[in-house]
């Protein structure tokens, strides 16, 4: 079921949100013990929105499409009285106050039936947490379900939840997404209210998305985004309304295939993927532009510099408990408490430079299609990939093709193309101008109506 | 040309010790190397800014502009 179909068969009184919640909780009993994607579960908590979702429909109280409806949020976003760890153990934190994502969704009607695991403080792109243990795959339980929100991805592909929130500084939400074959989408930076939201760096962090289909992820988005003046980069939206409509054309949309860098270095599975998407636009009528991009491995090494620092400032006052940190974010955190702050403010102006440069991209093109990654789902405890004659570590690979569009602010949606022969998903990158969030799940929804996606994931 | 402009590499390991890091030596490379390899991938970069290009973080005194 999509939330849309749901959603209709909550208003004909063909299922009740009760029941609907009892089903996912239900899921998640027999699921979870394998695929480790929960941290917490809400029984009491989601049994109650259930319930109140059902007597505001019996009343006629119309809160839209996500009312009744069964949501799992990463646990990184604070939710009153529900312990908050971003996956780490440095605190159990027992937030007071609900974090703005967790407000609007709840003003919607959704039912948030629990909380996900995660990278350790959603620092890294494997979700294997070395304190709660590793998230895994639904498509191959011994491959990893990506990062850092792997839990999101684990309980969306599995069928535990409609859909589920993450966050994504480096590609977090994007990744998850495409090694678990979901839709993930990071909106424009600022579009959605960070406040509430464990920090990582400032500067790149979002939230957003993950669900079965697009137009889901639509709906998530629409019920999350606007303004808020609690979270300093929250930008005014220039529309409320983000859930594409049936049979949505993409005739006469100009899309950017690079003919560089994005296809540079990769698998060959992936790229007659992508390749094989762009072709099934074109039939669909879009015109494809062959473009050159800006140096984006400049990008992206602007991109680490900026990160290091700003998790290195969130962290700086925890470093003393050492003992508390996963080897690898220790590692990160260590790296980036001993850049300089010039290296900081230079990066920092290499992005404005940067911006400049990819500004002038749009007026060529009105979306990017890229790889979400280069290969699809890594084993557990894979360290480092092939690609082309070089070997590179996971993290590096994982981030090569999303990192970029943080440092942009970008909107940017992975959707599920194919699968490999080994029955992996991969993931489809599309990319928008600044606040052409709209745009972006447009096209994303017609290459979804038009067949470019994945089977149910059979977990 | 620019080779020459560019400062001498950071030696990151007394400037580690300089900060009181206590990590072990034998774990010190897994902290260091990422940094040699990220510096020498940033300084080319760094090196051709002009000088009045602003960094991509703002302060905004005026109220008005969040209200």
């Amino acid at each position: 079921l999509t939330i849309t179909e749901a959603g209709r068969a909550l208003r004909e009184r063909r299922v009740t949100s009760a029941e609907l919640t009892r089903s996912a909780l239900d899921r998640i009993s027999r699921l979870n013990p394998a695929l480790n994607a929960f941290l917490t579960v809400l029984h009491e908590r989601a049994a109650e929105r259930a319930a109140q979702a059902d007597r505001e429909l019996a009343a006629g109280v119309e809160r839209g499409l996500l009312q009744g409806i069964t949501i799992a949020i990463k646990d990184l976003f604070a939710m009153r009285g529900v312990r908050c760890t971003a996956g780490s153990i440095l605190e159990s934190e027992m937030p007071t106050a609900d974090a703005a994502v967790v407000e609007r969704l709840e003003d919607a009607g959704a039912v948030i039936v629990g909380t996900l695991n995660l990278h350790e403080l959603a620092y890294g792109v494997t979700s294997e947490n070395p304190h709660f243990g590793a998230v895994r795959n639904p498509w191959n339980r011994n491959h990893s379900a990506g990062g850092s929100s792997g839990g999101s991805g684990a309980a969306v592909a599995s069928g535990m939840v409609f859909a589920a929130l993450g966050t994504d500084t480096g590609g977090s939400i994007r990744i998850p997404a495409a090694f678990c074959g979901t839709v993930g989408f990071k909106p424009t930076y600022g579009l959605v209210s960070r406040f509430g939201t464990r920090p990582l760096g400032f500067s790149l962090d979002h939230v957003g998305p993950l669900a079965r289909t697009v137009r889901d992820a639509a709906a998530l988005l629409e019920a999350i985004a606007g303004y808020d003046s609690r979270d300093p980069a929250s930008v005014r939206p220039t529309a409320n309304d983000y859930v594409p409509e049936a049979g949505c054309s993409i005739r006469g949309v100009r899309l950017g295939v690079p003919e560089d860098f994005f296809f540079d270095r990769l698998d060959g599975e992936v790229e007659r993927a992508v390749r094989d998407s762009v072709a099934r636009a074109t039939s669909l009528g879009a015109t494809v532009v062959l473009v050159r991009v800006p140096n984006m491995i400049a990008v992206n090494t602007v991109g680490q510099m900026l990160l290091l620092a700003e998790a290195a400032a969130v962290y700086e006052e925890r470093m003393k408990d050492r003992d508390r940190f996963g080897p690898d974010v220790l590692a990160l955190l260590d790296q980036g408490r001993l850049l300089p702050a010039t290296d900081y403010i230079n990066a920092q102006r290499l992005r404005r430079k940067a911006q400049i440069e990819f500004g002038s991209l749009w007026s060529g093109v009105d979306c990017l299609v890229t790889p979400t990654t280069p290969i699809a789902a890594p084993e557990l405890g894979q360290k480092a990939v092939t690609l082309g004659e070089e070997d590179q570590e996971v993290r590096a690979a994982a981030t090569r093709y999303t990192r970029c569009f943080n440092v942009l602010g970008l909107p940017a949606i992975s959707i599920p193309c194919a699968l490999t022969a080994a029955g992996l998903p991969i993931g489809l990158q599309i990319v928008g101008p600044p606040l052409g969030d709209r745009l972006v799940l447009r096209v994303a929804a017609a290459l979804e109506d038009a067949g470019v996606t994945i089977p149910p994931c059979p977990a | 040309m620019l080779k020459d402009a560019m400062p001498a590499p950071t030696d990151w390991e007394t400037l580690a010790r300089a900060r009181g890091f206590e990590v072990p030596p034998e774990q010190l490379d897994r902290v260091l190397e990422p940094l040699r390899a990220l510096e020498r991938r940033f300084r080319p970069l760094a090196a051709g800014l002009s000088f009045d290009l602003e960094p991509a973080t703002a302060f905004r005194a005026d109220p008005e502009y969040r209200d």
